[in-house]
């Protein structure tokens, strides 16, 4: 463990005083220290990977230490100063935690950067033969029962073998919903290693197959498809499954739901949103029914109640539309099927769908001239 | 051709330890019989002591004694109730080649005494191990209530002296106890009965004793009985198959045996954690195991749920989540 005092603005920073050997701490320090990052990782690690253009030292220094050419006080030096030398002058002084761990039965290596709290011990005693507490000030405690200021980084020597370093970084101060800038780029010379664009593409395709191949209840499945579109659509710059699944889920579902996102490689821990590959399929919903008819509606439609889905509890479903009609008129294309975009394959499996509602989905922008199939109709 | 007393005596000596390699794997084959008929019992085995075979022999006075020591290995198999004696007499017979049942339980014409009610079945021990005149090893089953079984155990340790009958004052004590133990049994069978018509209170009595026996392959160390109750009615809303959860829940203990067990090193019974400061508290109980399944196998939100519904504190399941590196 290191300290890492705060950049001075404008000033040449002075040498860091470095632990010389290995910091002592008995087996209730470790299996805390244990529990709590497992606790973390789990819940906020986003995937990194590293970024040769980012120019930091914490890649060659973790190999280094994984290979066996440097020991662990050594490369917790080099890290330090690489810590130092990353951050701005508004991130606070800290120490740096550096440990040798095992992931999955592989040496790692974990790094933390934490910050001092305060806090406030009592104890029973007896003054002057009195009972009462004596109650005393700290300022130097760490990782307390909620504490969120500290980030962690790990690197496994899976990782290593990689052509470029992976890992995982984890934030609790943004709430998990991004890493601190200066610790991702600048300290460990990472990046996210996941697509935002592609990894929203993959939870939306995930949900929608989720949706129409679960359940018969055309309630639930509108229900839900209008939670996902709502969920892309909001101005969140995350997208966070873990709370998407107990917002808008039945408790039933979320369990398999959450199994599903993992059988289709789609993280439950939150990740940047970005709908540049949906976006054209984020304005309407689609209703396709066994008859044939099939219905185009503009989400707005569907929030405000002027489109109604109601499961009839027989398999059969009634699509109500309460509007104005403006035109009606012939379209022999208008009951072909929304073609996805930049997708080699169609989002949901037809052959697994569930009979009655055939399905439901967003529909992509090209699609969006031909509005419905049928007013009202019965399937 | 029979042996000498001397000559069974040095072949027992040279035999006895392919004896008690048969009558521990036959062990373990019943209790996974048992286990998969859902017999609740605890069964033990041994070979006979050299000592107590050169005593048995003089004290019976048997003219072939090789042959007539027929409990050179045994079995007890310890049920908790007589309802239970039935299912484990028809495993073991399934389970095993079986060469004779005695059965003093209902002996026609004998209603008006009161003895040991002895269920003893001799049968032949797996592994098809031989003696050297090459007839299958045997051993002797004793099947038995736990009343029956203390009754028993303590009338041979405290009260019965080999080579002399006890006193008439202490026969009559015997016998006055043995209805007591049929007594016993009785209530705790009709108790059972009246419980299996309370589902959800059979349900966790069931759940808890199926994890204390996947629980004691980890550890013998005691737990609160009241705490595990209190966290079980919770736990066994998240199970849909309480039937099948026998068999899931051991199979989880196998796959993941060495992370159970550095868990329980880490936060368990004899962790610091545990012992100054009383935090995972839960790695110290048997429904641990129920947690970590659950949050192995794709129900922690519904776990999440049955908690906070029943009203639990947050920090016991928190802790157990982080223990096994899953966020809650």
């Amino acid at each position: 463990m290191h300290e890492v005092p705060q950049r001075a603005k404008d000033e040449e920073s002075l040498p860091l005083k470095l632990s010389e050997t290995v910091c002592r701490f008995d087996d209730d320090v470790r299996t805390a220290l244990q529990s709590k990052l497992r606790d973390v990782l789990d819940r906020l690690g986003r995937e990194v990977v590293e970024d040769p253009e980012l120019k930091s030292p914490l890649p060659d220094a973790v190999r280094a230490f994984l290979s066996g050419e440097q020991d662990l006080v050594q490369v917790s030096g080099e890290l330090a100063h690489a810590l130092r030398d990353s951050q701005t002058g508004k991130s606070p002084a800290g120490l740096l935690l550096v440990a040798a761990a095992r992931l999955d039965g592989h040496p790692a290596l974990l790094m933390v950067k934490l910050e001092q709290e305060t806090g406030m011990q009592a104890n029973g005693i007896l003054a002057d033969g009195l009972r009462t507490f004596d109650m005393q000030y700290f300022a130097n405690l760490l990782f307390t029962e909620k504490s969120k200021v500290y980030k962690v980084a790990l690197f496994s020597e899976e990782g290593v073998t990689e052509p470029r370093l992976q890992g995982w970084a984890a934030d609790p101060q943004t709430s998990g919903k991004d890493v601190a800038r200066f610790f991702l780029e600048k300290f460990l010379g990472c990046r996210h290693q996941n697509d935002p664009r592609e990894l929203t593409r993959r939870f939306h395709d995930t949900a929608m197959d989720w949706v129409n191949t679960r359940f018969a209840s055309s309630d639930v499945r509108v229900d839900y498809v209008m939670a996902v579109m709502v969920e892309l659509q909001s101005a969140a710059p995350t997208l966070d499954p873990n709370a998407f699944i107990q917002t808008h889920l039945q408790e039933a579902h979320r369990d398999d739901f959450a199994g599903f996102l993992a059988e289709n490689d789609v993280p439950i821990r939150a990740f940047d949103k970005n709908t540049d590959l949906i976006g054209n399929r984020m304005e309407k919903v689609r209703v396709d029914l066994s008859n044939g008819a099939f219905l185009v509606a503009p989400l707005e439609a569907v929030r405000d109640g002027s489109v109604t889905v109601e499961d009839l509890g027989d398999g059969r479903t009634t699509v109500t539309v309460t509007a104005t009609l403006d035109k009606a008129s012939s379209g022999a294309a208008a009951g072909r099927r929304p073609k996805p975009v930049n997708r080699a394959e169609d989002p949901v499996s037809r052959a697994e769908m569930i009979p009655g509602l055939e399905g439901v989905l967003p529909v992509p922008a090209q699609a969006m001239q031909t509005n419905m199939g049928t007013e009202q109709s019965s399937a | 051709m029979s042996l000498s007393v001397e000559e069974a005596f040095q072949r027992y000596q040279r035999e006895r330890p392919r004896i008690e390699e048969a009558v521990e794997a036959t062990k373990t084959h019943l209790e996974e019989h048992l286990a998969r008929r859902r017999v609740t019992c605890q069964v033990t085995a041994r070979a006979k002591e050299v000592s107590s075979f050169q005593t048995k022999v003089y004290r019976k006075n048997y003219t072939d004694p090789w042959k007539q020591i027929t409990d050179k290995a045994g079995v007890r198999v310890v049920v908790p109730h007589g309802g239970l004696l039935d299912p484990a007499l028809d495993e073991i017979k399934r389970c095993l080649d079986v060469v004779e049942v005695q059965d003093d339980r209902h002996t026609p014409g004998h209603e008006d005494r009161l003895r040991y009610p002895r269920l003893h079945i001799q049968a032949i021990m797996v592994g098809n191990e031989a003696d050297p005149d090459g007839t299958p090893y045997e051993c002797e089953i004793q099947l038995r209530t736990e009343a029956v079984d203390l009754w028993s155990r303590m009338s041979h340790k405290l009260l019965y002296k080999p080579g002399a009958a006890p006193p008439a004052d202490v026969s009559r004590s015997l016998y006055r106890l043995i209805a007591l133990v049929e007594l016993f049994d009785l209530e705790v069978e009709r108790g059972v009965e009246a419980m299996a018509q309370h589902p959800e209170l059979a349900r966790s009595n069931q759940l808890l004793d199926v994890v204390e026996q996947v629980y004691r392959t980890f550890t013998d160390h005691p737990f609160s009985t009241e705490l595990s109750y209190n966290v079980i009615d919770v736990l066994s809303r998240t199970i849909d198959d309480p039937d099948g959860y026998r068999e899931h829940l051991t199979q989880f203990a196998e796959r993941f045996r060495d992370r159970i067990e550095r868990a329980y090193t880490d936060y368990g019974p004899n962790s610091a954690h545990f012992l100054r400061h009383g935090r995972y508290l839960l790695a110290s109980q048997p429904e641990s195991l129920i947690i970590f399944e659950r949050l192995s196998n794709n129900a922690r939100y519904r776990l999440r749920s049955a908690w906070d519904t029943g009203e639990l504190p947050d920090n016991m399941l928190t802790d157990m989540a982080q223990v096994w590196g899953v966020a809650l």
